[in-house]
């Protein structure tokens, strides 16, 4: 009678573990977020079987087809080239996003060809190839830059060269590519995103003029996306001025930064943190009172202030509570030595 | 029969924890690819008292240490960097790591500082660092937003010997600071 049983729990244990470790198998194999495309899968498989004519094929096979069923859509042309990144060596990937990109140069394949530069221009940087990059990006200079994942990773791409030392490359990335941010009109981010990037990118080559001039270009050029970022601005400023050791306007910037966020203005929570250790910092340093109010010079905070409420409660307690029983039994001491 | 009661108890939960993984596995099939950018970081430094020029540049302050958690739904790669000199310290400083599909985890990185003056009475390293996800589906990209995360770290690189200067217990002095003038 047990043996039913018996058979019935081990069976069920065994579906248990293949269900329970089944994950753990797909987890080891090669997977690829483009996978969920079976063109861009069959693309991969290709590429790994080191078969480049089938897979690029491929990759134009899904870009034609994805646009037949998305005409608006333009990351497709990323997509693709990704797929050649990703399963290639950096010279191949060159090669066969080259090849792919030869198919769109039309005006009317512009956002999705610019996709595919922004694949070349990861290919490019992960290569360390940095004159083949920059070159990429001044070619693309005249254009309107329509694609979201260009603009991001050119931003990226120029941050690498600041990181890098390229300072020349940077900044010519920089005034060129991104400029005032007219030309970079992607339907995902204002193009006061981008100039509050560049301004960024700035301050990481340790330009801060430039940095506070295209802060303050931000104001005339894109005013609404000024009025709702006001406050992670101001602290962008307050970055550069520091890098021009200018105290106090940064005083003053902050003081102005406090007055906004506590009368609503929009506030990340990571920029109200900033803003409240900046203001600590600066009051503690004797740029701002105690209100956060600018100071018009350094005040100079002694290390430990004396706290003189507290001393003069000690004074009324040694006056009267200490001092008087003392001289009593001074007294009563005294008498009983003369006695 | 207690043990195989165990056993099968064991068996529901594995059943159920390999469900779960499933689940989030292929969670994102549906709402297409997840994208996401590479970190970008900012490093200012506040030093308070008098910066002159220091006849001992290149003496160690305290390494500032930066760490953030990072998921994908996809496969991501983040990375960071930071590079320069702010006011009277140099930096430096990378990382990068790469989530696969379902997975999570934490990745940090220490930024090297070195003090180029020697008479600061206290100086507060500030970064900021920042990644942006966002969606692509049916060759559009939506839902971008950004995640920043703010890191300070105070420290005290004046040597004993002036009264005016704060005297913490942590951190210590710089032992390779000469004593203020």
């Amino acid at each position: 009678m047990q043996m039913p049983h018996l058979i019935r729990n081990k069976f069920c244990n065994f579906l248990i573990l293949i269900f329970a470790t089944y994950p753990l198998f797909e987890f080891a194999q090669k997977v690829s977020q483009y996978d969920t495309q079976p063109l861009l899968k069959q693309a991969r498989l290709s590429f790994e079987s080191h078969n480049l004519q089938e897979g690029e094929s491929l990759l134009e096979e899904y870009i034609q087809t994805a646009r037949q069923k998305f005409p608006m859509g333009y990351t497709f042309g990323f997509e693709a080239a990704e797929v050649a990144d990703e399963n290639l060596n950096d010279k191949e990937a060159v090669e066969v996003i080259k090849q792919i990109q030869k198919h769109y140069g039309l005006q009317s394949d512009l956002a999705l060809r610019q996709g595919i530069d922004a694949s070349l221009l990861k290919v490019y940087k992960k290569a360390g190839r940095w004159s083949d990059g920059t070159q990429l990006v001044n070619e693309l200079v005249g254009e309107v830059k329509t694609n979201f994942i260009l603009n991001i990773t050119v931003l990226d791409f120029n941050r690498a060269l600041a990181s890098l030392g390229k300072t020349n490359e940077a900044v010519q990335v920089s005034k060129q590519y991104f400029g005032d941010g007219e030309n970079v009109t992607d339907q995902v981010v204002p193009s006061g995103f981008w100039m509050q990037k560049n301004a960024e990118t700035a301050f990481m080559l340790n330009q801060p003029d430039n940095s506070l001039q295209i802060l303050n270009n931000i104001e005339k050029t894109s005013p609404e996306y000024y009025r709702t970022n006001q406050v992670a601005i101001i602290l962008l400023k307050i970055n550069a001025l520091e890098q021009l050791a200018k105290y106090s306007e940064i005083a003053r910037q902050l003081a102005l930064a406090n007055g906004l966020s506590q009368k609503g203005y929009p506030v990340t929570s990571a920029d109200q943190k900033l803003l409240q250790y900046r203001l600590k910092a600066y009051q503690r340093a004797g740029w701002l009172d105690g209100n956060y109010k600018a100071n018009q010079e350094q005040l100079y905070i002694a290390p430990y202030p004396l706290n003189h409420r507290a001393d003069i409660i000690r004074l009324i307690i040694l006056c009267t509570v200490i001092f008087p029983p003392l001289v009593v039994l001074l007294v009563i001491i005294k008498r009983r030595i003369i006695k | 029969m207690k043990t195989n009661a165990s056993i099968n108890y064991i068996g529901i939960v594995m059943l159920i924890a390999g469900l779960k993984a499933h689940a989030q596995f292929y969670g994102t099939a549906s709402s297409g690819p997840t994208a996401g950018s590479p970190v970008t970081a900012q490093v200012a430094v506040l030093a308070s008292g008098s910066t002159g020029s220091c006849p001992y540049a290149g003496a160690p302050s305290p390494d500032v240490p930066i760490s953030g958690t990072v998921s994908g739904q996809s496969i991501t790669t983040y990375t960071l960097s930071a590079n320069g000199n702010a006011s009277n310290f140099g930096l430096s400083g990378s990382w990068s790591t790469q989530t696969t599909a379902g997975q999570s985890g934490s990745a940090g990185m220490t930024i090297n500082t070195w003090c180029t003056a020697h008479n600061v009475d206290a100086a507060e390293t500030t970064i900021t660092s920042t990644y942006a996800t966002w969606d692509q589906c049916n060759g559009i990209v939506s839902d971008f937003s950004e995640e920043t995360l703010v890191q300070v770290t105070s420290y005290f690189p004046r040597c004993p010997g002036n009264p005016d200067s704060p005297q913490p217990a942590t951190p210590p002095c710089n032992p390779n600071c000469p004593p203020a003038a």
